[in-house]
């Protein structure tokens, strides 16, 4: 009933996993005049980010998985030419003299391709190690069951289940008078 | 009655010592000591000191020499001494009576078994009737006073002084005190339960209409009337009704009164006339007492007593193809008959007989409300025994309690269960004597209420309720055991202990093991019922365990339980045999605890248990609450490990790591992982290279 009122009072953000505008208001009131601020910076890095915009449009799950993986390494990619950028000084031309680079575009979308293969070529590897990993965990769980029932009988498995007696000082104790 | 006499007669029952050890002889192997003080020889037999009910051997003191000589007898095994007595008999060493100077529970080498065995004080003389149909030359008026009364006044005096009813006075039961026959004294009385072997005539009629086991205590007044009896038949050189049965005894005295049955027409002296009549007077509250004897004996003289008039009615009652003249004799054929009684009863003649003939309105009113009951109408079905047994009280409220075949004085119930022990029939009679409350309507039916009843009808309570739980230590056992303090232990497993006190219970037991360990438990219904009734205060949780058929574990514990506490209060500290014994039916209580590890432990302090011979130590160790609550903790998270074990090798070996989804799911994780890791060191390296 309490849970019930509570989902009818209005709340300032949107619930579950709508967009919370809130947030994403603060977040712009910040992010826009540094944009404006740092634009040279802005435009270098999303464009020689895109392979990470590109695997965050394709990864729809809830872990995104995929987007940390190329990300991470898209962005180690981009630190090269960010920090060309901020030697030669931050303006619009040295902005478009790096993108003409191909070594800053190499170093960028090689590095996510990197994350890519590696996200890509994991399954298979993986799934061969599983395999290899069951008869062993089968043999271990087993001897783990053999042990119980050593230590404790066989009524441990379940099979025998005539076990009444719980929380008495003593058995006459249970006995009524 | 001698129908029933011969129902109940002890014939049939084992007997100690006497006549088979006197088949026997030379088997004896050596002499039996008694207390340490006295020694007696199983290879002689002294038949003619043999009481009905134990048999007598030569025994001498060890270190009294030139003493009062002894004699020892072996009492029955399915019988009690009066154990009660013989703390205060020896004191009355001087006294002409045969006094017990020692008794001990001792092992018997001709019956192989143990015996109770008395030492008693021996009469020089011989009896004055060798039995009790036996003649001989009748005592003379002087010879009588003299050699009889004047000798046994003292003793008389002096029992009756302290409280004690002899109950076993009787012509058989007199020995002349020395060779030259000059006095007499009184036989022992302490053989067999009080009056067993009173013959009928010996007992007053409220009394001799009891089975012998039912007579009782009796009081003074009861042995007054024996010695009274015995006088009689000291006169007449003989038993003159020896030739009558019970039955025939108990109506001549209720018609003609106990003076006129003994001595018929014969004439005496006056003066011997005068006591007879006042000592055997069948009324109790005119019979002569103590004083009344001593006076006499004194040379006072008193007014002879008159017999009892009992109301005669104007018709008889025909019963059994015999006339009745009046209510009391009436009764006594009606308890006599028992099944004759039922069919007779059905109408309402007995109702109009004593309405019209005798003339006592009340008590046919109380007969009418008996017999027709709230139906308010007389049927004419057979009466119901519990009906007949009611009729009984109304006709004659002093009679004994009659239901059946049981017959006994209202404090005497329990002795008549004790001595008939071994009869089907007398324990579901008794049974249902109880059951059917008979004693309450027998106190209702009594024109005045006597302090003692309240006490009597406090323990009779209590066997109802002891009867009514059917479980181990409870029933007719117990009932046997708490009304009989000093009754032998019954169950077959003691039956040659004989054991009698809680203190002989564990050492029985314990010897029961020297030749290896019996394969029954040590505890059946009589165990339990005796331990419980002779300890006092057995905690009813033990009972109850011991009650637990349905949990075998349980049960065995109880066994464990109930013996230790017998142990903790009477001892011997240690008992080996008894406790391996015990140890040996402790497999299931050991294997009702879950852990392997902790049922070794327990083997192992189960052992130590057995080897100390401490049974409350046993018990402890096989129900240690402690470990057992750890042991079900235990048992429960292994058995929650087992169950999550099964599930998990459910789902490997239904594919569950190399399922694709699992496989891309974990896939996912570990690229995530690695990127991060990658790119760390990549981040680090280019910092180094940037700054270096």
């Amino acid at each position: 009933m309490a849970a019930r009122k509570a989902k009818d009072i209005p709340t300032g953000g949107s619930g579950g996993g709508g967009v919370n505008w809130t947030k994403l208001a603060v977040g712009l009131l910040v992010a826009l005049p540094a944009m404006v601020v740092l634009l040279p910076t802005t435009m270098l890095v999303f464009v020689l980010s895109l392979p990470t915009v590109v695997a965050f449009l394709v990864d729809r799950t809830r872990e995104r998985y995929l987007v940390a993986t190329v990300g991470l390494l898209n962005l180690c990619g981009v630190l090269p030419a960010l920090v060309a950028l901020w030697d030669r000084g931050q303006s619009i031309d040295n902005a478009f003299r790096l993108l003409t680079d191909m070594v800053y575009w190499i170093a960028a979308f090689g590095a996510a391709g990197v994350g890519w293969a590696i996200f890509t070529s994991l399954p298979p590897l993986v799934s061969s190690y599983y395999t290899l990993v069951t008869q062993h965990r089968v043999n271990h769980l087993r001897k783990r069951q053999k042990q119980l029932i050593e230590a404790w009988g066989e009524e441990v498995s379940g099979r025998h289940l005539d076990h009444e007696r719980d929380g008495h000082e003593s058995l006459l104790d249970a006995v009524p008078e | 009655m001698s129908d029933l006499a011969e129902d109940v007669s002890f014939a049939d029952l084992p007997r100690s010592g006497g006549r088979r050890q006197r088949g026997s002889q030379g088997q004896g192997g050596g002499t039996v000591r008694v207390e340490g003080r006295f020694e007696v020889e199983p290879g002689f037999p002294l038949p003619a000191l043999d009481q009905p009910h134990a048999h007598a051997f030569a025994a001498a003191a060890r270190d009294q020499a030139g003493g009062r000589p002894v004699y020892a007898l072996v009492c029955d095994p399915l019988l009690a001494p009066r154990r009660s007595l013989m703390s205060q008999l020896p004191t009355m060493g001087r006294l002409p009576l045969a006094v017990p100077l020692a008794y001990e529970t001792v092992f018997w080498p001709p019956d192989n078994a143990r015996r109770g065995v008395l030492i008693l004080t021996k009469p020089e003389g011989d009896r004055v009737q060798a039995n009790p149909q036996a003649s001989f030359a009748p005592f003379d008026e002087d010879a009588l006073i003299r050699k009889v009364v004047q000798p046994l006044m003292p003793a008389l005096i002096e029992l009756g002084a302290r409280g004690i009813s002899h109950r076993a006075i009787r012509a058989d039961n007199l020995f002349f005190r020395d060779g030259a026959r000059n006095e007499c004294m009184l036989g022992e009385c302490v053989s067999a339960p009080a009056a067993l072997d009173q013959p009928s005539v010996y007992e007053p009629i409220e009394s001799a209409l009891a089975l012998p086991a039912g007579r009782g205590l009796g009081s003074t007044s009861d042995d007054l009337y024996a010695f009274g009896v015995t006088l009689a038949i000291l006169l007449r050189g003989g038993n003159p009704v020896a030739d009558m049965t019970d039955e025939q005894i108990v109506h001549a005295k209720l018609n003609r009164g106990t003076y006129a049955t003994l001595i018929g027409k014969q004439r005496l002296p006056l003066a011997i006339t005068e006591a007879l009549r006042g000592l055997l007077c069948d009324e109790p509250i005119e019979r002569w007492g103590l004083n009344d004897l001593e006076m006499w004996a004194n040379g006072r003289h008193l007014s002879p007593k008159q017999p009892m008039a009992l109301t005669r009615a104007s018709r008889p009652f025909e019963f059994n193809e015999k006339d009745y003249w009046n209510c009391r004799s009436l009764s006594a054929a009606f308890g006599y008959h028992w099944d004759e009684a039922c069919r007779t009863l059905a109408g309402e003649e007995l109702i109009t007989w004593v309405h019209r003939s005798v003339g006592d309105e009340k008590r046919a009113e109380r007969l009418a409300l008996l017999m027709r009951g709230s139906q308010g109408g007389t049927s004419s079905e057979p009466r119901s025994d519990r009906q007949l047994a009611r009729v009984l009280m109304a006709l004659d409220a002093r009679a004994p309690l009659r239901f059946r075949q049981l017959s006994a004085r209202i404090d005497s119930l329990g002795d008549v269960l004790a001595v008939h022990y071994a009869d089907q029939s007398i324990r579901q009679i008794f049974a249902e004597t109880i059951g059917n409350r008979l004693v309450n309507f027998w106190f209702e039916a009594q024109p005045g209420m006597r302090p003692e009843y309240a006490v009597l009808k406090k323990g009779y309570e209590q066997l109802g309720f002891f009867l009514m739980r059917q479980r181990i230590g409870y029933g007719l056992e117990r009932c046997l055991y708490e009304e009989n303090e000093f009754w032998p232990c019954l169950s077959p497993l003691l039956s040659d202990a004989y054991v009698t006190r809680i203190e002989e219970l564990l050492p029985a037991l314990e010897r029961l093991t020297a030749n290896g360990l019996p394969e029954r438990e040590p505890v059946d219904r009589h165990v339990a019922a005796f331990a419980v009734a002779r300890m006092r205060g057995t905690p009813e949780r033990i009972l109850t365990a011991l009650g637990r058929d349905d949990d075998e574990v349980v049960r065995r514990l109880g066994v464990v339980y109930l013996l230790a506490e017998v142990q903790r209060l009477v001892g011997p500290a240690r008992l080996p045999g008894l406790a391996a014994w015990l140890g040996q039916s402790m497999a299931p209580v050991i294997e009702s605890y879950n852990s392997r590890e902790i049922r070794q432990t327990l083997a192992l302090e189960l052992q130590a248990a057995v080897d100390g011979g401490d049974l409350y130590h046993l018990a402890l160790a096989m129900d240690d609450g402690k470990l057992r609550q750890d042991d079900e903790r235990g048992f429960a998270a292994a058995q929650a490990e087992y169950t999550a074990i099964g599930r998990e090798l459910a789902w490997i070996e239904q594919g569950g790591l190399t399922r694709p989804q699992f496989v891309f799911a974990k896939s996912q994780q570990i690229a995530a992982v690695a990127a991060g890791c990658l790119a760390s060191i990549t981040l680090l390296v280019m910092t180094m290279f940037y700054f270096g």
